[in-house]
């Protein structure tokens, strides 16, 4: 199960030229501890094998992103597209949250919003059209 | 209740006993305290600490932690029309972010401090007679509330400068007459504000810096607002927020007349053979006590204060505490919160920081400043391009043409992330015969005690409004250079119930309505019930500015009425 979850957040939030993806950045670790699993990863899961005859966690990512997409498209039910939701906002939760919950590892998230981090005192010029606001030092 | 087998053991009596010590209750509490009444200050929360607020989007806007003392236990069941089971799971979209605590809605909320227009006071008779009879539909309840907007306008303007407003009279030519202007200036403007502003002018309109409970400028020994941008859904790290808990509590405290009873429930007002309210019955620590009290003065959540009142029955009361007319519950309504994103590609608007009250706001689409003749509804909502930007919410709303996940999504992220405007309206709703909150028979809390069920569903005139006012804002999200523009949250088949107005709601008649214009029960009169609860209609605006001068002038009714010897 813990592999399948890895494989849809390595979907949903993919390492690639613009920064690490969900599992470099703790985001598994941190769905794991948050997500209520009510049997949607292994429905999931079998939904694979019965298209593809493997694993979810096994798919190519083409094929694993495709299966993924018609899921999110509620084409295998109502049920296991809110799962999908679900995961999707947890992932999110995870990604963008302070690291201090885990996630978020080195403020992987945060760069890529170019969200400069949390700052006691915004000044005129941070808040300013435009301009580059220093982000926060380096934990 | 639950595991409590004793008497509830009887305390000291006091002048008056405030139930909810929030944005209502703060105020009433410091003019009775100041007025050389005993008050006993009654509040299911904790004592916030102050300055232990942290940054943090997941705790404080995703989990609302400062809800965990009891509204997180509590969420109401919904059900769009009576036919239909009640749950607490739709879609999760029946949200319960209030936050308790000594100071109440106040710890948290935005600090926006609107006063409403004179319009709103009067919206079935003024709308009927530009209109006609059929501006509101057959089963609308709204009424005209008991009093005028000159009515309370020395209430709004005392509130005002006793917790330090930021604000311009005048800079809104839509709005009321007011005695002073406020007493600090705007919150500081931005780039994004400015953008907005400009292009609002262009297009005809009126925006101007929308008024603020945040410190502008050092006040009431508070020091300013460092524009952060973590105060929403959590309290103010430096105490720049005019939230009850930091301005009138402790002034009230400090008079010697005010007791803060904190985490203590209260879970019935009893009555006595005339049909008097005698006090209030709380649990605190696992005990059940009773504070006598000449006067309640009933100042929660309109969910609480319904709650309450259904859950005290008596001989007198069979139906619940001022409730002869099966009024208490009827009329309920919440704000339809409308909101359009706009990407401003090739632009930083640096949205990061700063905080939402330094919104800039327009009130061309408020209350009756514009025409609404075939357009199927009437009133509006206060339009406001808000600062603000957190990163989870940032990340959850994209354009429907954008993948929500994958490459193409960090893409997208990581190009305009930081180009993404928001405008937020907050949508009158009107009161229906159908749209009431009750007792949930099947649901309970973790007190063991019913919790509250709400049927409710959008009706057309909402429809209508909430897509007028989308347009609108999206028209202006693209004068100010947007190039796409969508939904920033979804339309949804009910409302998301955080302000919550009705259910309680002030009238002249007793056959239609629980509270007169003071705020003092029909059927008790030694009962206040004072809150957005009071509200006849929900106004285009947050309710806080009119909640606190509810409460003012309710308690200087009740002073005099006490100090008069009304009531022994």
């Amino acid at each position: 199960v813990r592999a399948v979850l890895a494989a849809v957040l390595d979907g949903l939030v993919p390492e690639d030229e613009l920064g690490p993806g969900a599992l470099a950045a703790g985001v598994l670790e941190f769905v794991e501890r948050t997500l209520p699993d009510e049997g949607g990863l292994a429905a999931l899961d079998g939904l694979a094998r019965t298209a593809h005859g493997r694993s979810f966690a096994e798919l190519a990512a083409a094929t694993r992103d495709g299966l993924l997409a018609e899921v999110e498209a509620g084409a295998h039910g109502a049920e296991l597209q809110s799962f999908f939701e679900l995961v999707r906002l947890h992932a999110v939760h995870g990604m963008f949250a302070d690291p201090v919950h885990g996630g978020n590892r080195g403020g992987a998230g945060w760069r890529l919003l170019g969200f400069p981090g949390p700052k006691v005192v915004f000044t005129e010029r941070d808040q300013a059209l435009d301009v580059e606001v220093e982000p926060m030092p380096p934990s | 209740v639950t595991g409590l087998t004793e008497q509830p053991q009887r305390l000291p009596p006091v002048d008056v006993a405030v139930v909810g010590l929030g944005a209502a209750g703060g105020i009433a509490a410091l003019r009775f305290a100041e007025a050389g009444l005993t008050v006993a200050g009654i509040e299911a929360g904790p004592r916030v600490e102050r300055g232990a607020f942290r940054f943090d989007e997941l705790e404080n806007d995703v989990r609302n932690a400062l809800g965990a003392a009891k509204v997180n236990g509590e969420v109401p069941t919904w059900r769009p029309s009576r036919d239909v089971e009640a749950t607490t799971a739709r879609a999760g979209r029946i949200v319960s972010l209030m936050s308790n605590g000594v100071g109440g809605g106040t710890i948290h909320y935005a600090g926006q401090h609107f006063r409403l227009a004179p319009w709103h006071f009067a919206l079935r008779s003024v709308a009927t007679a530009r209109y006609g009879a059929g501006a509101l539909p057959a089963r609308c309840t709204a009424t005209d509330w008991p009093l005028a907007y000159d009515d309370l306008e020395p209430y709004y303007d005392a509130v005002e400068h006793e917790l330090g407003v930021s604000g311009r009279g005048g800079a809104n030519p839509f709005e009321g007459r007011r005695s002073r202007d406020y007493p600090l200036p705007p919150l500081r403007r931005t780039g994004w504000t400015e953008l907005v502003a400009g292009a609002a002018r262009r297009q005809g309109l009126h925006p101007f810096a929308g008024p603020a409970a945040l410190n502008s400028e050092p006040f009431g020994g508070r020091p300013a607002c460092t524009y952060c941008g973590f105060c929403n859904f959590n309290g103010c790290h430096a105490d720049a927020k005019a939230s009850t808990y930091l301005t009138v509590i402790p002034a009230a405290e400090r008079t010697g007349n005010l007791r803060v009873v904190e985490s203590a429930r209260a879970v019935e007002l009893p009555v006595d053979g005339d049909g008097r309210v005698t006090g209030v019955v709380y649990v605190r620590a696992g005990r059940a006590l009773h504070q006598p009290a000449r006067f309640v003065f009933l100042s929660a959540h309109t969910f609480e204060n319904t709650r309450l009142l259904l859950l005290s029955r008596s001989s007198a009361f069979p139906d619940g505490l001022a409730n002869r007319h099966g009024q208490v519950g009827r009329n309920a309504m919440s704000h339809v919160y409308v909101g359009v994103d706009g990407v401003f590609p090739g632009r930083r608007l640096n949205r990061y920081g700063g905080t939402w009250p330094q919104c800039t706001s327009l009130d061309d689409y408020n209350a009756d400043n514009f025409d609404q003749t075939g357009l199927g509804f009437v009133g509006g909502g206060c339009v406001s391009a808000i600062q603000e930007a957190k990163p989870i919410a940032t990340a959850l709303s994209t354009p429907p043409s954008v993948a929500r996940w994958g490459s193409e999504w960090k893409r997208w992220l990581a190009t305009h992330g930081n180009s993404v405007g928001r405008m937020v309206a907050n949508a009158e709703s009107l009161p229906y015969e159908d749209s009431y909150l009750d007792l949930d028979p099947a649901t309970v809390d973790a007190f063991g005690l019913p919790r509250i069920r709400i049927t409710y569903r959008l009706h057309e005139q909402e429809q209508r409004r909430y897509d007028f006012l989308a347009e609108r804002m999206r028209e202006l999200m693209l004068a100010a250079g947007a190039a796409e523009t969508w939904l920033s949250f979804a339309k949804l088949p009910a409302a998301p119930f955080q302000s919550v107005f009705g259910a309680t709601r002030m009238g002249h008649d007793p056959q239609a309505s629980v509270v007169d214009g003071w705020c003092i029960a029909h059927d008790v009169p030694n009962l206040a019930v004072v809150g957005a609860s009071s509200f006849p209609t929900s106004g285009g605006y947050g309710p806080t500015a009119t909640i606190q001068a509810l409460a003012w002038r309710s308690a200087d009714r009740v002073i005099s009425a006490l100090e008069s010897s009304a009531w022994s």
